[in-house]
């Protein structure tokens, strides 16, 4: 989220002439007008990943392809499968984002038979969206 | 130890063995499936730990196809130290595969020692025969109950090219055991069985710092080589004659053993003793070179590359015979060329595969050799119980030289004769007739009606009835079967000729007695009965003794009475 101060007479000044997704007040006893508008880098909500068939006890990561980061919320990317269904809620992100390229890593190694490790690629948007997981056996 | 504590997991994804050395207590080893388990185990967790660099957050390491079969992907890789603590299948990494280490197991006896050979040397870092810490016999994770002596993995493609189309050649040549190999012609992914023999040899029991000193035993031609191993007047070629000297046939086998054993200083044929093997191919040659070919040298063509062990014309060659030492063997119109004299021909249609001895001399009974193909001893140095194959792989038996030894004379006062025997107990001196009158002053051939028996001495004499009666002895220094001569001393028959028809026969012993025993020789065919007669009328006279013997496959002796006559 950032900010910026924009004189009301010298817009050009401003630096921007983007118009603001989100705006503030507009004050005009101060000749100054104060908006809030969210950089590309900033959620513009969340969405829920749900994975399907996965085998309980893996462990999940949702990293971002980019930089394999960690998506955001952090805390929700990365966690052990209690179920066989898991709701995710991510953060998505302006339309084109890099953020929004998903890498969705299940693996299970350990713990009965071992499994392969599972990789795909997902997109986030707005929607909810469903993954399937197919484990096999390794 | 843990394979977590005995491998680390770097940064950059080298995965490296950090555990104790072969031998050293703690040493580890892992087939390559359990390799793939640890780094998939790791691969899950949550965060790194340690030395091992590697969790849920860090690309997938390896793939399995199938237990035996593991790849290292996403630039994960191990280098050749830490290969040498995996067995049990094949690694493969890099980009496309570029390099791949496959699975050996050998079945062969406990504590063998194997050699790998490849790309026409010995690897030298034969890390697999390293004696496990605690254990006494040589072979990494080998498994005693199921017949395994070792198992490990070789690096058998590097840089994205296979190294020498991946073939392996393993072989035992361990002092007072049997020489063995096995061939790999091209390893495939997972675990490749070689199987070896690798068991005493009794008949190589001498010590090998005596057969050292064995140095009398050569090789008189290292090359095409004629000898006429078979005693048929016709010589036969292969491509060597060694001279076995003063050494049984036995302690020659040793000494050949010996010079291509594991740890061999020698040169064969222009290659180190451990790793000359023999004539694998026969090749059919045409279109020589003006310039000659060396006897013995390294050759090549597109694709291979050999040593050259005999060419049967160095000039104007027809075949050559070779030792294939990488790659695979010429076809027809490739170009062979010689390492050393430049000269070239071109394969004429046929390349024959020959089957290899271990050791390279063939096979040793204790008291008789049954030769490889091609190897040849000097045929004096042969008994009729050896057996050779000449270069057309061809058996070759040497003949039985038997002996007749007449015992118990008086030297230089008995006089003997052995002659044939007329099979009524009397001196068969009708064996031949003459075939035309003998009247010349220089008479040097008699010929005779019958066949002259094949078993008769290459040297000797015999007795021709003369005009008067008497019945006269000529040396004979030859004798031809098909035309049915003797080629004798010359001798003046103009008088007191021989006449059409004259008896004549064989003496095989004929003479004053120069010493106790007198003794003839000649090949056995089949038994001949002989008559024997001394004689000794001298100052101290004695009764005629007569006698039949037989002259059988293992000779003949008669022992002579002596009856005073005074």
């Amino acid at each position: 989220m950032g900010a910026s101060i924009f004189p009301c007479w010298v817009p050009a000044l401003a630096g921007t002439v983007e118009f603001p997704a989100q705006r503030g007040v507009i004050d005009p006893r101060f000749l100054v007008m104060f908006g809030q508008q969210r950089l590309p880098t900033d959620a513009q909500g969340q969405a829920v990943v749900t994975l399907t068939n996965v085998v309980v006890g893996s462990r999940y990561r949702i990293e971002r392809q980019g930089d394999g980061s960690l998506a955001t919320p952090t805390g929700n990317a990365e966690g052990v499968a209690a179920a066989s269904t898991v709701n995710i809620t991510l953060d998505y992100y302006s339309g084109g984002s890099v953020n929004n390229d998903l890498r969705i890593k299940v693996r299970k190694a350990t713990g009965g038979s071992p499994l392969k490790p599972f990789e795909t690629l997902a997109t986030v948007g707005a929607t909810a969206q469903s993954i399937y997981v197919g484990q096999i056996e390794d | 130890m843990a394979i977590a504590t005995d491998f680390e997991i770097q940064a950059d994804k080298d995965i490296r063995y950090i555990g104790a050395a072969h031998g050293a207590s703690g040493a580890g080893y892992y087939t390559v499936l359990e390799f793939h388990r640890w780094l998939q185990d790791l691969a899950d967790d949550s965060g790194a730990t340690g030395d091992d660099l590697l969790d849920i957050s860090r690309p997938t390491p390896s793939d399995k196809a199938f237990d035996t079969i593991i790849t290292l992907v996403n630039g994960f890789n191990i280098d050749a130290p830490a290969a040498e603590h995996l067995y049990g299948g094949s690694i493969i990494q890099g980009t496309s595969g570029a390099e791949i280490y496959d699975g050996v197991q050998v079945i062969a006896g406990a504590g063998a020692h194997v050699e790998v050979v490849q790309n026409g040397a010995i690897i030298t870092n034969d890390f697999w025969n390293t004696v496990p810490f605690g254990g006494s016999l040589k072979g990494l994770n080998s498994d005693a109950a199921n017949g395994i002596s070792h198992r490990f993995m070789v690096l058998v493609r590097t840089a994205g090219a296979d190294i020498d189309g991946r073939r392996l050649l393993l072989q035992t040549r361990e002092w007072g055991y049997s020489f063995s190999e096995f061939k790999i012609n091209g390893t495939g992914r997972g675990v490749n069985v070689a199987a070896l023999t690798y068991a005493a040899d009794l008949n190589n029991a001498t010590a090998s710092g005596t057969v050292a000193g064995y140095t009398d035993v050569t090789n008189l031609t290292a090359g095409y080589a004629s000898i006429d191993a078979d005693g048929n007047a016709t010589p036969e070629n292969y491509y060597s004659k060694w001279d076995r000297a003063s050494r049984s046939i036995n302690q020659f086998y040793e000494r050949m053993k010996y010079l291509t054993r594991r740890g061999s200083a020698e040169t064969l044929y222009g290659l180190n003793g451990e790793l000359f093997r023999g004539i694998t191919h026969e090749i059919t040659v045409d279109t020589p070179s003006a310039t000659d070919f060396s006897a013995v040298e390294a050759v090549s063509w597109s694709g291979g590359t050999g040593q050259m062990l005999a060419i049967n014309d160095v000039n104007a060659p027809t075949k050559m015979w070779i030792q294939l030492r990488t790659g695979v063997p010429p076809t027809d119109n490739q170009t062979i060329t010689g390492g050393t004299s430049g000269a070239t021909c071109l394969v004429n249609v046929t390349v024959t595969e020959r089957a290899l001895s271990f050791p390279f001399c063939g096979v040793s009974t204790g008291s008789a050799i049954i030769g490889a193909y091609g190897f040849g001893i000097e045929a004096t140095d042969l008994s009729v119980a050896d057996k050779v194959f000449d270069l057309t792989n061809t058996l070759r038996q040497p003949p039985n030289l038997v002996t007749f030894t007449v015992a118990g004379l008086v030297s230089s006062e008995d006089q003997i004769l052995v002659g044939p025997d007329d099979g009524a107990g009397a001196l068969d001196e009708d064996q031949f007739t003459l075939n035309g009158a003998l009247t010349g002053a220089s008479v040097t051939s008699v010929v005779v009606n019958e066949a002259i028996p094949t078993d008769t001495p290459a040297t000797g004499t015999i007795r021709i009835k003369r005009a008067n009666g008497a019945f006269s002895r000529h040396p004979y220094s030859a004798y031809n079967t098909g035309t049915k001569t003797f080629t004798i001393t010359s001798h003046n028959f103009s008088t007191n000729n021989a006449a059409n028809g004259a008896f004549t026969y064989i003496s095989y012993i004929d003479k004053t007695a120069a010493a106790t025993t007198e003794s003839f020789q000649s090949t056995y065919v089949s038994d001949r009965a002989l008559y024997v007669r001394r004689r000794d009328g001298g100052s101290t006279p004695t009764k005629t003794f007569e006698t039949t013997a037989t002259l059988g496959a293992s000779g003949g002796s008669v022992t002579v009475q002596r009856l005073s006559d005074a």
